[in-house]
């Protein structure tokens, strides 16, 4: 996918295949960004369903094998976009090529979008009101009717997101090619201080400002869905305030109150079921998803299964995490304890 | 064998020249992000490296100490076996989390819990900043 003189003749025998005609492929250039995933953009015009089409397109693949930090499946990815689609500001998938025949690796191809990164905008516009649509964004996402969510999605398989997840906790501590007792300290602490439960939702698993750009009206755009499953929204919260301390700045902390007053009126949820102290269990709990992956092809790395510089360079995201996590711990239990408000 | 430059300043100096030679040099936008991974790479394994041996071998004491195992004599230095004797007492010290957690033992959670405080702090000490570099 790195070699621009071949992914042109690629990307056309995909488009050919999906019924499109009078195909012209170019400006194809690699792209950074991709946290997991190989991706490039290219301009395209192509006649597809009696409809002439040109734009700019995004190619969305997997690394080489072994390479991946975090193994996804491309043809999971794609249904839930299209699902997602009719609810949320999301660039559209036109094009799968499910088992890598024409593009040589399992890829998708979605419409490029000119939204900005966030950050960047942030640096350049301030946080304007982007809190309160960030609320906005996560209320609508966590809000998509289940029954209209690719039943490929993982579900609970306890019947109970909460305690899926702090089994992963405790599988992820176990399965590592090193013993992790911070992650039994965080599992067996989650266990012992679980909040009031929520429906079920789609959760995203990797709600950040990383995976949210900006468009030309100020609305959050939001993409990224390979990690997606069923589970508990509140999840995505925590994740998100998670990732925040890593690069900040942290939108719901602008206002915690109006987000979280905004996020109960979208989602029906009580003041029980999300308010400060609860998105604090979630910024701990929500990661496990990510964390485990990135530590399971750390141990593959450490069995001379796979090797490269992404795999070690996101196994240090763990020691950030850690420390955020104990942190979090600790902050909740003086809170429970009454010792702050 | 030659010690000196210790491997840790060796590090140092191959990262400051990636980062002041290689890097300006280089336009390429995907390779421009794994060089800062590696920088980051770098400085963190030259901060590691002086330090790891003594560091887990101190923290197997404090660990036995903590969950009541005596702590014997290292039969070997190399890296490979300081990590696994140290990988053994994370798993007990694991264990030991566990089970005061399962009889609510609240001064012992408090004891176990300083340990893992401590080991943050180490780590932290290796990381230094973290900049994602390449995300969002």
């Amino acid at each position: 996918m790195q070699d621009p003189s071949v992914m042109p003749e690629k990307i056309t025998a995909l488009l050919d295949s999906e019924g499109a005609t009078d195909i012209d492929i170019s400006g194809y250039a690699p792209m950074t960004g991709g946290y997991s995933r190989l991706m490039a953009r290219f301009e395209a015009k192509f006649t597809i369903d009696g409809e002439q089409e040109e734009g700019t397109f995004v190619l969305r693949g997997d690394p080489p094998e072994g390479q991946a930090i975090i193994e996804t499946d491309r043809s999971q990815e794609y249904a839930v976009l299209k699902s997602v689609a009719p609810h949320l500001n999301t660039p559209p998938a036109r094009f799968l090529d499910s088992k890598g025949i024409h593009i040589g690796t399992p890829a998708l191809i979605l419409e490029f979008t000119e939204a900005e990164s966030t950050l960047p905008w942030i640096e350049k516009n301030g946080i304007s009101d982007l809190p309160l649509k960030l609320a906005e964004l996560a209320g609508a996402m966590h809000t998509i009717p289940v029954d209209q969510l690719p039943s490929s999605l993982a579900r609970p398989t306890s019947g109970d997101p909460l305690t899926d997840q702090i089994q992963m906790w405790k599988k992820t501590a176990i399965d590592h090619v090193e013993h992790l007792p911070i992650f039994r300290y965080v599992a067996a602490w989650l266990d012992k201080n679980r909040p009031p439960p929520v429906p079920v939702s789609l959760v995203h698993h990797d709600f950040s400002t990383a995976n949210m750009l900006v468009d030309g009206e100020g609305d959050l755009v939001v993409i990224d869905f390979e990690l997606a499953t069923i589970g508990d929204p509140r999840e995505d919260l925590g994740y998100f305030k998670a990732y925040a301390q890593a690069a900040p700045p942290d939108l719901i902390d602008e206002n915690p109150d109006d987000f979280l007053s905004r996020y109960r009126e979208i989602t029906g949820f009580s003041e029980e079921q999300v308010n400060p102290l609860v998105m604090t269990y979630f910024l701990v709990l929500g990661v496990i998803g990510v964390v485990s992956q990135i530590a399971n092809v750390g141990s593959a790395m450490a069995k001379g299964e796979t090797s490269s510089t992404n795999i070690a360079f996101n196994l240090d995201n763990l020691l950030f995490g850690q420390a955020a996590w104990m942190a979090a711990t600790d902050a909740l239990e003086a809170a429970l304890d009454g010792e702050v408000n | 064998m030659l010690t000196q430059p210790t491997t840790d300043k060796i590090l140092l100096a191959i990262a400051d020249d990636l980062n002041s030679v290689v890097l300006p040099s280089v336009t390429d936008e995907p390779a421009k992000v794994l060089l800062g991974q590696i920088d980051q790479l770098l400085r963190r394994l030259s901060r590691r490296t002086a330090s790891e041996i003594d560091w887990m071998i101190l923290e197997i004491k404090q660990i036995n100490d903590a969950i009541g195992r005596e702590t014997s004599d290292m039969s070997s230095y190399l890296l490979t076996d300081v990590a696994s004797a140290y990988s053994e007492a994370s798993g007990a010290l694991g264990e030991a989390i566990d089970k005061a957690f399962s009889e609510d033992d609240t001064q012992q959670i408090a004891v176990l819990r300083q340990l893992l405080v401590d080991r943050i702090a180490k780590e932290q000490e290796i990381l230094g900043q973290l900049d994602l570099v390449g995300r969002g």
